[in-house]
């Protein structure tokens, strides 16, 4: 199987790079790194990644539950949030979008290798 | 004759009407008073009750912004946590890698102090169990300890420490649980980590022990004297910020008493 690629959704640079690093040490392609809810749309039709991982803050108007909502309209395409915030109002309402993750930051490489193979594995199902 | 009579007869009606009269005027004073006292009472009441709930409000408000706050405190450790892990990984030495490591353990250890704070209802102390169990949790994952070969046993009471005296505490931990998972097991080999925080009645402070079952310290190593900065940390952040006192214990592996007390602030906030 080819390496999956991975859009990463992240409104600092520094983490969003942090976590490409990871993942590119984990074996997959990073397709991109989309700071805002406009440019998360942009790189999914630019390159239609395998999986999206989608923070929830967000620069701009839309935050990443939003987002999601709006690639899913689109396209099928699996998503796992990552966030620092777990207040259960955001948790709900990530809940009412398809996703197949909420890792909570700092997450450790493991968790989310974990969390990613497992996404791909349901969808390839 | 009859003017007399109707005298007697109407003199005490009048008066007897008179004094309804007074009286049914009294009532209606008294009662009109009565109404407004409780007109006035129950404004009061209204007032009290709009300035409670606004206290309440105020300090729920207080309480959210103090957590908002935590939590970017420690977003932005994160981010110092980050740029370590990537300046480490663009390195290809392995001395300047694991200089770059330790520095990140330790931003980390002081980022799940702020981790641990923003939870509700936490917003002053830190619970150390909570903050143990996650803390070494990290430090297996990110020194890649597998803990089967390296098992850790943990007898924690539960304390619950001000920040002061929480962020060096669990810098000492850190420094301490590195140690034993860095230099105690070399190789394959395996043991246990134990590690215990008790309550010491005598002096109303705190003791922490961290013990090993490895190879032990080397024979020449004064742990006063060495370039180390983790055993430098844990004996002035113990002497020097805690007011506390270090042991070390040598014979199967080695085990570190740590003694302290909650430093007392003036609360600020």
């Amino acid at each position: 199987m080819s390496k999956a690629k991975i859009l990463v959704v992240e409104d600092e640079w520094i983490i969003a790079n942090d976590i490409k690093d990871s993942l590119i040490s984990m074996g997959y392609m990073v397709s991109g790194i989309a700071a805002s809810s406009d440019e998360a749309m942009a790189r999914v039709e630019e390159c239609q990644p395998d999986l999206v991982l989608m923070d929830i803050v967000l620069k701009g108007q839309k935050n990443g539950i939003e987002t999601v909502k709006d690639i899913q309209a689109r396209y099928d395409i699996p998503v796992i949030y990552l966030t620092a915030y777990d207040n259960q109002y955001l948790v709900d309402q990530a809940k009412l979008t398809d996703n197949l993750g909420y890792l909570l930051k700092p997450f450790k490489d493991r968790e989310l290798h974990i969390a990613i193979e497992l996404a791909l594995h349901k969808r390839a199902r | 004759m009859s003017l007399f009579i109707l005298l007697l007869i109407g003199l005490p009606i009048a008066v007897i009407a008179a004094l309804f009269l007074l009286f049914f005027e009294l009532n209606l004073r008294l009662g009109k008073q009565l109404i407004d006292k409780g007109f006035a009472l129950e404004g009061e009441i209204t007032e009290r009750q709009k300035a409670q709930l606004e206290a309440e409000t105020s300090l729920s408000e207080r309480e959210l912004l103090l957590s908002e706050i935590h939590h970017r405190v420690k977003n932005n450790m994160q981010i110092v946590s980050s740029l370590l892990r990537m300046q480490s990984r663009r390195s290809d030495d392995p001395v300047t890698q694991s200089i770059l490591d330790d520095s990140r353990s330790r931003v980390s250890a002081m980022a799940l102090i702020h981790e641990t704070l923003y939870k509700p209802a936490n917003l002053s102390s830190v619970s150390l169990q909570e903050y143990i169990n996650e803390l070494t949790l990290n430090l297996f994952d990110s020194y890649g300890v597998d803990p089967e070969r390296i098992t850790l046993v943990t007898d924690v009471e539960s304390i619950s420490l001000n920040i002061e005296t929480a962020t060096p505490c669990g810098l000492i931990i850190n420094e301490l649980v590195t140690n034993c998972l860095k230099y105690a097991f070399p190789g394959k080999r395996s043991g246990v980590i134990t590690l215990s925080l008790k309550r010491n009645e005598i002096d109303k402070g705190y003791l922490l022990r961290i013990a090993d079952n490895g190879v032990g310290l080397p024979e020449d190593l004064d742990i006063r004297q060495t370039r180390s900065l983790g055993l430098q940390l844990v004996i002035n952040l113990t002497e020097n910020q805690l007011q506390g006192k270090v042991e070390v214990q040598r014979g199967d592996g080695v085990a570190y008493l740590v003694a302290f007390s909650e430093i007392n602030y003036v609360r600020r906030l």
